[in-house]
């Protein structure tokens, strides 16, 4: 560490400044140098400059004492937050300073995203769909990262980002679809449930196989840098991804060819059952990004405010600079893995009681939007109400509307008397307008 | 495989038995080195490393496709990539070394003419190089990718499997990499051994969504390279190695295409059909010569050229007319291509064959350094193998 920052000093950044000084180095007759220095240095043929490393492969300063560099995992890099747990500002200069609706947006986003899971997990444990993964606790990486981003952004996520597609207005209908597999499914019904894909909205289709978008995604950093497109793309993953070949892979590319990408890892303690004390025993994986030569840095992944400042300044230079940046949101994975998988094998219901009761990115959003004015227990009834109506899953819809056409048959044989009459073309309507809205209102 | 070995075996040892004792027998060490052992001692069996097993034929010179010039096959190579980097503005080219040419000069004088965004070389990394290719052609960019020997292309294996070729069937057509082409040299070399010398189509040819390539010849070569990166799928493009320098002929100077899953005939003949790809084409060849002169056979020879999908007409058409067939390849012979074609073969022809179809294949073992010569499927084990199907 102070070896690297004397070397700093005396070098400054490592990119081209070494080889620069190199170059200088090896012909004293250089007009710079010549000129700048006095005699009897000259004469002295630069010693002390003569004994600096000439090694192509690192610019460095020697050193003549043995000493291993200390791997600092006590204490690591700092997480980044603006919001404190009950959702108060902590330092003012780094409030966003957003307006109302931008972050109703983002509670809205990360409310129903909260509530089409409970919904499909369900629809899982009734064999409705074969399969389902949540995104519990995990609401607020996905919705500050995309706010901060351009819509025309391209997206690799991994499988556990649907706030992403939530947030850039993903019909319900369409969530739904995929994970039916009926004729509706964009994707044909080709993959498992959450393997979402859009087009339209810049998000590539999700693949099973971990990491593989990593490499995939400087790819396309790279073709958009070429094509002068103004664009960033955003590469997400776990930690756990983060220990396959295709992440160290992509790392390294992104870096030496210079792609304006932003690498967002979801460090949410948990592979599966694997924690993240036998996942890596460095400190995480932002501590990696200057090892590539990346810019680094760790936030609180359930402040949504944090996500987003980090996302937007990243966006900005990653384009402007044509660098990637690594993004490491800490946070916490309340759900299970799957519906394949039982976490209380595994882990104590009272450390997920805590992530649940305690740090929950859409209870600190709401703490703030309180404190605002900006919402209320009403409005919070009310918005509930209504996320639920919208998510009515396909199946029961269509039994609604048989059950209706059977009444119109056999009504007589039904206490129809004893109930208010039901518009259906009206209720339909109304269904169909809040679904195309969408969760942006 | 015992009893091949027990025969091979038993063969050699007769031939050691009489000879002037210049091989020695070792016990328990592996086939190969288990039958031979070169005696250090004598000179006499100093083995001719630069002799090589085939003799490469020339096509005639194409007429139309305007001016043509002398070229061997990595210069033909070099032309196809030139030119498509000429036409197509989005067209990248990148991998180990490629930068100064490439270790083949496959690349030579491209980032000059093209830039250094365009022609760039890529950190160590297989699977990096095919993922960010993939992550290019999903923009809608052309990426030419280059592995440095298609024995190094494992690694990528995933990618090209897992990703590459599943990328629009799992996404329903909402994205593909069909802009995708990957380059690879391939084959034999004369002294590769088990890293220089690897032909893995037989890995690729089981994968649907990806098409597979092995020209024979510069002039196939640059047209079936042509045709692979305008293809709207991804696409692995096997070059011949041994053939690079090797092999040289008039190649148009302008852009032209050969078409894919097309075989081509290139001798028609009644009496057996032998087919192949890439450098063995050349070695069939003079098998048909051979088989002509000393046995009056009349051979139809086909090269395969597109590995997958595979031009089952043509083959079908030929083995129908004339009732025998020899595949030949440098691969191993189990689960190598030949036993796809074989089993195809006898679905569709099974009545019309006069002989059980023969596969003339490298040994189940990993590919020898110094055993080469006895390794691969020479011209005289195909000529053997001919003659016993055409006296079954």
């Amino acid at each position: 560490m102070a070896v690297a920052a004397a070397a700093a000093r005396v070098w400054g950044s490592s990119r081209g400044l070494g080889r620069t000084g190199l170059l200088l180095l090896r012909r004293p007759g250089a007009r710079g140098l010549a000129r700048s220095l006095p005699r009897r240095q000259e004469q002295q043929h630069f010693p002390s400059l003569d004994d600096k490393p000439q090694f192509p492969g690192a610019s460095a300063e020697f050193i003549d004492k043995l000493e291993f560099i200390q791997p600092n995992v006590i204490s690591g890099i700092p997480v980044y937050r603006v919001m404190d747990r009950q959702g108060q500002i902590i330092n003012p200069s780094e409030d966003p300073h957003l307006p109302q609706e931008k972050v109703l947006k983002f509670y809205r986003s990360m409310t129903l995203l909260n509530t089409m899971d409970r919904i499909l997990y369900e629809s899982q444990r009734q064999g409705r769909i074969s399969f389902y993964m949540t995104n519990y606790g995990e609401e607020g990486t996905h919705v500050g990262s995309a706010a901060a981003l351009d819509n025309t952004d391209l997206v690799f996520g991994q499988y556990r980002e649907a706030g992403v597609l939530m947030y850039r207005d993903y019909p319900l209908e369409l969530f739904m679809a995929q994970c039916y597999g009926n004729v509706s499914d964009l994707g044909k019904g080709r993959q498992m449930p959450v393997h979402y894909g859009c087009r339209e909205r810049h998000f590539v289709t999700i693949s099973s196989p971990l990491a593989t978008q990593i490499p995939q995604a400087v790819g396309a950093a790279y073709a958009a840098k070429r094509a002068n497109a103004n664009r960033v793309v955003i590469c997400y993953f776990g930690e756990g991804a983060a220990s396959e070949g295709d992440a160290h892979a992509g790392f390294n590319f992104a870096a030496t060819l210079e792609c304006p990408i932003i690498f967002f890892c979801r460090n949410n303690g948990y592979a599966i059952s694997t924690p993240t004390s036998e996942q890596y025993r460095g400190d995480g994986i932002a501590a990696r990004g200057p090892g590539y030569g990346i810019m680094s840095i760790r936030v609180d992944g359930n402040d949504v405010f944090a996500v987003y400042n980090a996302t937007k300044e990243a966006r900005r230079r990653a384009v402007a600079e044509n660098q990637p940046f690594l993004i490491e949101a800490m946070t916490y994975r309340i759900g299970h893995h799957s519906t394949s998988d039982d976490s209380s094998a595994y882990r104590s219901v009272d450390e997920v009681n805590y992530w649940d009761k305690q740090d929950h990115p859409i209870s600190r959003l709401r703490h703030y939007l309180q404190s605002r004015g900006w919402w209320d227990d009403e409005q919070e009834k009310a918005w509930r109400k209504q996320s639920r109506k919208k998510e009515m899953p396909a199946q029961l819809r269509k039994q609604q509307e048989a059950l209706a056409r059977h009444l119109q048959t056999y009504g007589e044989h039904y206490p129809l008397d004893h109930f208010e009459k039901w518009d259906k073309a009206a209720v339909q309507q109304s269904d169909q307008e809040a679904i195309r809205a969408g969760p942006a209102q | 495989m015992a009893a091949l070995a027990a025969t091979a075996g038993g063969l050699l040892r007769l031939r050691a038995a009489g000879a002037e004792g210049q091989w020695r027998r070792l016990r328990g060490a592996g086939l190969l080195r288990g039958l031979l052992q070169p005696d250090s001692a004598t000179g006499v069996a100093a083995q001719r490393r630069l002799v090589a097993h085939f003799t490469f034929q020339p096509d005639p010179e194409p007429q139309e496709y305007g001016q043509t010039q002398k070229m061997n096959l990595f210069q033909a190579i070099t032309s196809a990539l030139d030119n498509s980097l000429a036409k197509d503005p989005t067209a990248v080219i990148f991998g180990e070394d490629v930068a100064f040419g490439g270790v083949f000069r496959c690349t030579v004088g491209l980032r000059d003419k093209y830039g250094k965004d365009r022609v760039f070389n890529t950190p160590l990394c297989e699977q990096g190089i095919v993922g960010f290719g993939i992550g290019i052609a999903v923009t809608g960019a052309t990426a030419i990718a280059e592995i440095q020997f298609a024995d190094y292309i494992f690694p990528a294996f995933d990618q090209i499997v897992n990703e590459a070729a599943k990328y629009r069937y799992r996404s329903g057509d909402l994205f593909n990499c069909g802009s995708l082409t990957i380059r690879a040299p391939w084959g034999c070399v004369g002294h590769g051994a088990l890293y220089h010398s690897q032909s893995p189509e037989a890995f690729f040819a089981h994968c649907p969504g990806i098409k597979v390539v092995v020209p024979r010849s510069p002039f196939q070569a640059k047209g079936l390279l042509l045709s692979c990166i305008e293809d709207k799928n991804p696409c692995i493009f096997f070059e011949p190695k041994i053939l690079y320098r090797a092999a040289v002929e008039q190649v148009p100077v302008e852009p032209y295409n050969v078409p894919l899953s097309q075989a081509e005939v290139i001798q028609e003949g009644s009496d057996i059909t032998l087919v192949a790809w890439g450098t063995q084409v050349h070695v069939i060849r003079e098998v048909a010569a051979m088989a002509q002169e000393k046995l009056g056979v009349s051979c139809e020879v086909i090269d395969l050229r597109t590995i997958l999908p595979w031009d089952v007409d043509t083959v079908c058409k030929s083995v129908i007319k004339t009732g025998r067939l020899l595949i030949s390849h440098e691969a191993p012979l189990t689960g190598g291509f030949a036993s796809e074609i074989s089993s195809t073969v006898q679905e569709e022809c099974f009545l019309n064959l006069e002989a059980p179809i023969s596969r003339v294949c490298g040994y189940d073992t990993p590919f020898p350094h110094i055993f080469e010569p006895f390794y691969i499927p020479d011209k005289w084990k195909c000529y053997d193998a001919l003659r016993k199907m055409i006296n079954y």
